[in-house]
Parts: structure tokens; sequence; C-alpha cells
């Protein structure tokens, strides 16, 4: 599938706040391998020097650790380590995987052309229709 | 970093008229790099300077730190403004012609590039569309092994469809070694695949900066950049 990027920021971190949205939502679990640069820039359509310097990111903020060539996901990531030990305030916590689920479901419903409107229209229609099918 | 190409001073007068004055500029290997500039800035005057089709007034342009030369040439894909085939010719002429005089193209490749267009190779040029006429030259240029790609507005009459596939057959073909020099007004298509840019106005070079760079400190996509660089005045 082919990403589609805003305009005026680095495509690179896109990429890179997209693999670690892929991580937090469990799509690439810790261990797992990234695809070679030039094959995943070819899948997604992107600019195999950008995919790169994603990954090159990543390596440098402790997400993906470049083991013999490879680009495994780490076991917890940065973000994860410095919540822990401090175990910082839960509702926080929530607040903040909220707001990342509900940019991440707005960045996807645009990726198939909705406008913000639309999105909110579907959303209530969605849950307007779920109720009905538990009541039931 | 290791660069293709190199211009030290280079200038290009048509008569009294400059159109490119005093250019220094390094590309280095391995990138995609736009070359953007409004209608008359010169981009096409620098891409066949690059080429070897124009010799330099001033100054010299070097290639893999040779001068151009018919050498050169062998390292460079260069894909024209206009299709240079023969109306009467078959693609399948085409491909042939592309065979017998670049030792490094790929038959293969161009077909499968031409397959994923439905481009039939038993097809008539004349009987081709603009937009087809220019995807066929399009994929020979790219099925080229070369180190350096000038593409001087591959993307003017390709529906916006099929853009998209091209930017991605271009940025499939960049490696290490290889960089691919595109002069395009259609900046909102190419900016996210681009690596660096070039902005020309009236014969120089005003910007030259990573595309990640200019995102970073200005905000800004290229294409609004662009417009506010080159914002055009109403004097009637």
């Amino acid at each position: 599938m082919l990403w589609t990027f805003q305009a005026n920021r680095p495509v690179y971190l896109q990429i890179a706040e997209r693999i670690i949205a892929d991580i937090s939502n469990s799509k690439l679990v810790s261990g797992a391998k990234l695809p070679d640069f030039r094959a995943f820039a070819y899948n997604i359509g992107a600019n195999p020097n950008a995919v790169a310097k994603a990954y090159q990111y990543l390596v440098e903020n402790q997400v993906l650790a470049l083991v013999s060539g490879e680009y495994i996901v780490l076991e917890s990531t940065q973000a994860e380590q410095a919540e822990e030990p401090e175990a910082k305030d839960v509702a926080d916590d929530t607040n903040i995987k909220q707001k990342k689920l509900c940019s991440d479901f707005i960045r996807e419903m645009s990726d198939l052309g909705l406008s913000k409107k639309e999105i909110v229209t579907f959303l209530c229609n969605y849950m307007v229709e779920e109720n009905k099918n538990q009541n039931q | 970093m290791e660069s293709i190409l190199r211009c030290t001073n280079l200038s290009k007068t048509y008569g009294h008229f400059y159109a490119l004055s005093s250019i220094n500029l390094t590309l280095p290997k391995g990138k995609v790099v736009g070359l953007l500039g409004p209608n008359g800035s010169g981009k096409t005057t620098f891409i066949k300077l690059a080429a070897g089709l124009l010799t330099p007034t001033d100054g010299g342009i070097e290639i893999n730190s040779m001068p151009v030369s018919v050498d050169t040439k062998s390292l460079v894909s260069y894909l024209p403004e206009r299709t240079y085939f023969n109306k009467n010719a078959k693609v399948q002429d085409c491909l042939d012609l592309f065979e017998d005089f670049y030792d490094d193209f790929d038959k293969n490749k161009a077909i499968l590039m031409l397959a994923d267009h439905r481009i039939s190779v038993g097809a008539k040029m004349k009987t081709l569309s603009k937009g087809m006429q220019e995807k066929v030259q399009l994929a020979l240029v790219m099925a080229r092994r070369a180190r350096l790609y000038l593409l001087d507005e591959p993307l003017g009459g390709v529906d916006p469809a099929a853009r998209e596939y091209i930017l991605n057959t271009i940025v499939a073909n960049i490696n290490p070694e290889a960089t691919i020099l595109i002069s395009t007004h259609l900046i909102y298509d190419v900016e996210n695949v681009l690596d660096d840019v070039i902005f020309l106005k009236d014969g120089r070079v005003v910007l030259y900066d990573t595309v990640d760079n200019i995102k970073t400190q200005r905000n800004t996509s290229i294409d609004a950049l662009f417009r506010e660089v080159f914002v055009c005045s109403r004097n009637y």
C-alpha cells in the first residue's frame, strides 16, 4: 500500500512515526525484523533515502536496534522505560494513548479520502449502529 | 560525500542573453534532486549542458570527474522535454534502438514497465497519445543502468494517477551510485520523493538545500516556498 505524506514535514519523520504507531498498536512486536529499507521504500512508494533516514532516526531514539545488518524492534521503547520506574500518573498516560489512537484513526481515515466532517459523521453513525446491534 | 556532477562558474549565453550565469554546483551521488524554477529560468539549458547537447559559453561541467564529452554520455540517461522517436516506428523499434545504442539498457525491465502502463510493444508511436509516448520514453530512459538520470519535465503530459506510478519507478531506481535530477513545475507531486532541491531564478541558483532542512526550518512545503520565492504580481 502506498503511503501519503504531509507536504510540510520531513518524510523520514512521518515514516518513523508510523513505525512507532505500528509498535504501539502491536502490528510490530518486539524482536520483529523490519524489511530491507529499499524493499520497504518500494512498498510504500517513498524514497529509499527517507526510509534509511527513518530507520537511523529510530535507532538513535532506541526504538530499533541494528543487529548484524538488520533492523530489529527493541523490547521496550524509551518512552515506556521512562514511564515504568516513576509510575507516573496513570490517567496522564491513558490520555496520551487516547490522543495517539485518535490521531492515528483520523490520519488513516483521511488517507481513505474522508474529510474531517465526514470522519465525525461516520464515527457517530457507526456508534449509533453498534449500540443498536448490542441492544438487540 | 562523493559527487556525480560538478559545475564551476558555468555560464551559457544565447546572443546577449544569459540563460545561466556563473553556476557553481555539486550534486552528490545517490540522491533525488529537484531542479525547480519558473519558465525561462534556465532548467532545460542546465540539463542540456549536463547531457552534452550544448557547450558552455564559460566555465565547466564535469560528470563523475570527467568533463562532459562523448564518454560521459554513457553514464547519463537523458529524458528530453519532447520525445524524439520516429512517429512511424513501433514501440518495439524504439526498444531495439535503445538496446543497440546503450550497453547499460535492460530491455526486460523496459518491457515490464511498458506492460504496467498497458502499452503494447507492437503499437506504432503515432497511434499513442502524447502522455503514452512520454511514458514509452520514460520507461526506456529509466531502464538504463546509468549513473546520472536527467529528467526534463517527466510528468508534464501524464495524468495524475500515472504520476504516482512514474515517481515510484523513478525513486525505485536510485542506488548509492545513481543520482536523479528532475526538472518540473509539478512540485506538489514530486516534493515527497526529493532529497534535495535547487531553485533557479534568471539563470542563477537562489537556493540549494535538502528538503528535510527546508521543511524543518521553515515548517512549510516546497510547493509553498516556491510560490513565495517566485511570486507573480499583477501589473496591468
